[in-house]
């Protein structure tokens, strides 16, 4: 009744058999009530099992909001030491206050936008090279770094873009390497 | 001269080969999987240091001098190969090292091959120096190229500070060939001239090739057709009477016609051929504060840079008009933000750009004896202000000036709001 | 059948790429608006450089501002959440109003009452929409006929079997139980 009319879920490997009736001390013909149960968690959709990294949305957010917010509040530390500096004689704290949240608030802005830009442009690049090529790997990272060093300089002309880019690359990839050579030696 | 090369090149070498020695017995001692690293790297330096011995020897033959210089390199290369060897994964910061360095393992003993591939580097990353990469090649000095491309990453990265000034002027540098819009780039005229003696020699070459000729004389009817159809074309367009066609050409108009703005640009641009609009804005950015503070302090010097005479007058009319009735503005500018373009157009025949920004001000006015009727010491204002940049012909300004100059001709507070 | 879109993210994670979509936004369409703008208003010679341009000096401050509103907005919206305990439209109205209020603080308090207000009509606006299409999308289920000739229905077959044979298959020894004996023995 249950057990030879039930798809199967997975090889035999990764199943075991359970009978719920097994503590009963009960005579029942017990082959009946015995159930395959998955050893390991079953997904429910076979595409999130497949998939094993960000779709490319989640990664454009994730990327640009790191970079915006890393570049913002390390914009607004900047501010903070600028505007303490900026200090004049014979300013109340009123004044003083205000210069601090000028200043930071000003040097954070920009540079989380400046920041945050290249984190999106980033981002649109490597999930649209994933897209195309189905890889992901070092060379992706570089690629997608070089583009959009070439991207963020292409106002100032073909020499700066390409000079720009190159130092992307080297960036990324350094980034992707170093990254690899944490998690090989440092255990966490 | 042959002995003079080796007495050269023999200190040289042999400190080569000692720190060879170091290393590897600095390598010994570690475990296997260490060992079979440094074999591979002993093997590598042998290699290189034969490379070095045949290149010294073929050096030898030529002058001292550029031996020198070659073996610096050369010992240069080593060292980069040796960082290699010891730590594969690192990425050494410039890119022209580590190329040098790879170059030196596809070496194969010629060290022309080397310079032409030096070259081949150098012009993919700067395609306007191939000229000087051409003129510097008879005299081979690969180190120096090197730096040079180390010099270019060294530029790029701190920006291009000679920025050209909108604002002031400065009694114009001698004018050094053409200046292209787009990159700032100035190329001298020995280069232009040696790239255009290489056109020049080209073009004649290849006009002469009966291939070319033929080439030519087959596709001019076919240019010339094509041409004709294409003037046909349009004169059936233009002259057509049907009115879907009239619609859409009012469309064409109304979609395509300049705006002010737009022609105002022109105009700017037929003026000043070097102007770009980001520039135009950050040098504003920077002036706000001193002509601001030259203003409610009546310095005339300073504002007659910047602003037009009628600006000035009415700077000087409204401080006696305040002095007259005894009242001190003590404003002090405390901050400048959201600077930004806002309209451009031209008045009469001179274009104008209206650019917006706030400012943060502390507003205080006293009366003759000092003390305060209104504000405060620490009571700020945000105030918005408007500013007209007007663009003023060249020949107003004097022999000297080659581009025109934007003067600031109006300012005008637009809001005033209390901050807490 | 792709994956389903489940609600949001957990808190911490939220802000950040709230920040993210929020400044790719207001980047992407800053810079739309923008370049249509400055192509527009640019002589016919350089209309792509024009619009390239006032892209470049525009949008990114675009994208900072939507990215300052998002990130604000969702911290406020986790600050509730963890105060509150509750996940309901309440919390993201007072978030809207809260970050109105924050971002105009300084300009008094009458004009931060007011932004605040504002803040959290708008978003109490969003979310009443939400809700209405909610319900409006939310399908009735199918009614089911009485109708003799039904077809499809899972179960019934086994269904009409039980009634009159109390000991089918399975249980022999079970069949005795009787509920009334089992809540004597409860009570024991």
């Amino acid at each position: 009744m249950a057990a030879n009319n039930r798809s199967d879920h997975g090889s035999d490997e990764n199943t075991r058999l359970y009978n719920p009736y097994q503590n009963y001390e009960v005579p029942i013909n017990k082959s009946q009530y015995l159930y395959k149960l998955p050893t390991s968690p079953e997904f429910l959709f076979t595409e999130e099992a497949l998939r094993q990294r960000r779709s490319w949305g989640e990664n454009l957010t994730f990327y640009t909001g790191t970079a915006y917010l890393g570049g913002s509040v390390a914009g607004a530390s900047v501010g903070v030491i600028t505007g303490v500096k900026s200090f004049e004689s014979g300013d109340t704290t009123k004044l003083k206050i205000n210069r601090i949240l000028n200043s930071s608030g000003q040097t954070g802005r920009t540079w989380g936008n400046r920041i945050g830009i290249i984190g999106l442009v980033y981002a649109g690049i490597e999930s649209g090279i994933v897209a195309a090529t189905d890889r992901d790997d070092v060379w992706t990272s570089v690629v997608a770094g070089l583009g959009t060093g070439a991207v963020c300089r292409a106002a100032r002309g073909v020499r700066s873009a390409a000079v720009a880019g190159a130092l992307g690359g080297l960036a990324a990839g350094a980034v992707v390497a170093g990254k690899q050579i944490v998690k090989r030696y440092v255990p966490i | 001269k042959n002995i003079r090369g080796e007495a050269h090149s023999n200190p040289e070498f042999e400190r080569t080969v000692k720190e060879l020695k170091e290393r590897t017995e600095e390598f010994k001692g570690v475990t296997e999987d260490l060992k079979v690293r440094t074999k591979q790297t002993t093997e590598k330096l042998y290699k290189q240091a034969d490379g070095v011995w045949t290149e010294a020897e073929s050096a030898a033959k030529k002058v001292s001098s550029s031996v020198k210089d070659k073996l610096s390199a050369a010992s240069e290369e080593v060292k980069e190969s040796f960082k290699l060897g010891k730590e594969e994964n690192a990425e050494s910061a410039s890119s022209s090292g580590t190329r040098a360095s790879q170059g030196e393992k596809q070496q194969s003993g010629s060290t022309e091959e080397l310079h032409t591939f030096f070259a081949k580097f150098k012009s993919s990353l700067s395609s306007p120096k191939v000229s000087e990469v051409f003129y510097r090649l008879k005299e081979a000095k690969p180190f120096d190229i090197v730096k040079q491309a180390l010099d270019i990453v060294k530029d790029e990265l701190r920006g291009n500070p000679s920025r050209k000034k909108f604002l002031e002027h400065t009694p114009p540098p001698p004018f050094t060939g053409e200046r292209s819009m787009r990159t700032e780039m100035v190329v001298t005229q020995t280069k232009q001239s040696k790239l255009q003696q290489k056109w020049e020699s080209f073009r004649e070459k290849m006009q002469g090739s009966p291939v070319f000729k033929r080439l030519s004389g087959m596709s001019e009817p076919v240019v010339n057709k094509s041409q004709e159809i294409a003037e046909d074309v349009r004169e059936i367009w233009e002259t057509s009477d049907n009115p879907i066609v009239h619609k859409i050409q009012d469309m064409n108009e109304k979609f395509l016609k300049e705006t002010d703005s737009a022609s105002t640009y022109k105009e700017i641009r037929s003026r000043d051929p070097s102007f770009s609009l980001p520039d135009f804005a950050a040098e504003i950015e920077e002036v706000i504060k001193p002509v601001l503070n030259a203003y409610s302090e009546g310095d005339v010097e300073t504002l007659k840079k910047y602003c037009s005479k009628e600006v000035i007058e009415r700077c000087t009319a409204e401080r006696t008009a305040y002095q007259t009735h005894g009242v001190l503005f003590d404003n002090k500018l405390l901050h400048i933000s959201e600077v930004s373009v806002s309209v451009t157009k031209m008045m009469g025949d001179s274009p104008i750009i209206i650019a917006k920004f706030q400012t943060q001000e502390i507003y205080c006015v006293r009366d003759e004896n000092g003390e305060i009727q209104e504000g405060g010491q620490d009571t700020i204002h945000t105030v918005y202000h408007e500013w007209a940049m007007q663009q003023v012909e060249t020949t107003e300004l004097g022999e000297d000036a080659i581009y025109p100059i934007w003067r600031l001709r109006e300012m005008c507070r637009n809001g005033v709001q209390a901050l807490i | 059948m792709g994956t389903p879109e489940t609600s949001r993210e957990p808190c911490p994670d939220r802000i950040l790429d709230d920040i993210g979509g929020a400044f790719g936004m207001g980047a992407v369409g800053g810079s739309a608006f923008h370049f249509i703008k400055g192509t527009y208003n640019s002589p016919k010679g350089s209309r792509f450089v024009g619009g390239t341009q006032s892209v470049s000096m525009n949008a990114p401050r675009t994208g900072g501002s939507f990215a300052v509103w998002g990130g604000l907005f969702s911290t406020f919206d986790c600050t509730m959440v963890y105060l509150r305990q509750k996940e309901d439209p309440w919390n993201s109205i007072i978030a809207g109003a809260a970050t109105g209020g924050f971002l105009s603080m300084r300009q008094g308090a009458g004009a931060a009452s007011r932004s605040a207000i504002f803040g959290g009509v708008l978003l109490a606006l969003i979310e009443g929409a939400g809700i209405m299409l909610n319900k409006v999308l939310a399908q009735p289920q199918n009614m089911m006929m009485e109708d003799p000739g039904m077809q499809g229905m899972p179960g019934m077959q086994g269904m009409q079997g039980m009634p009159g044979m109390p000991g089918m298959q399975g249980m022999p020894g079970m069949q005795g139980m009787q509920m009334g004996q089992m809540q004597s023995q409860a009570q024991i």
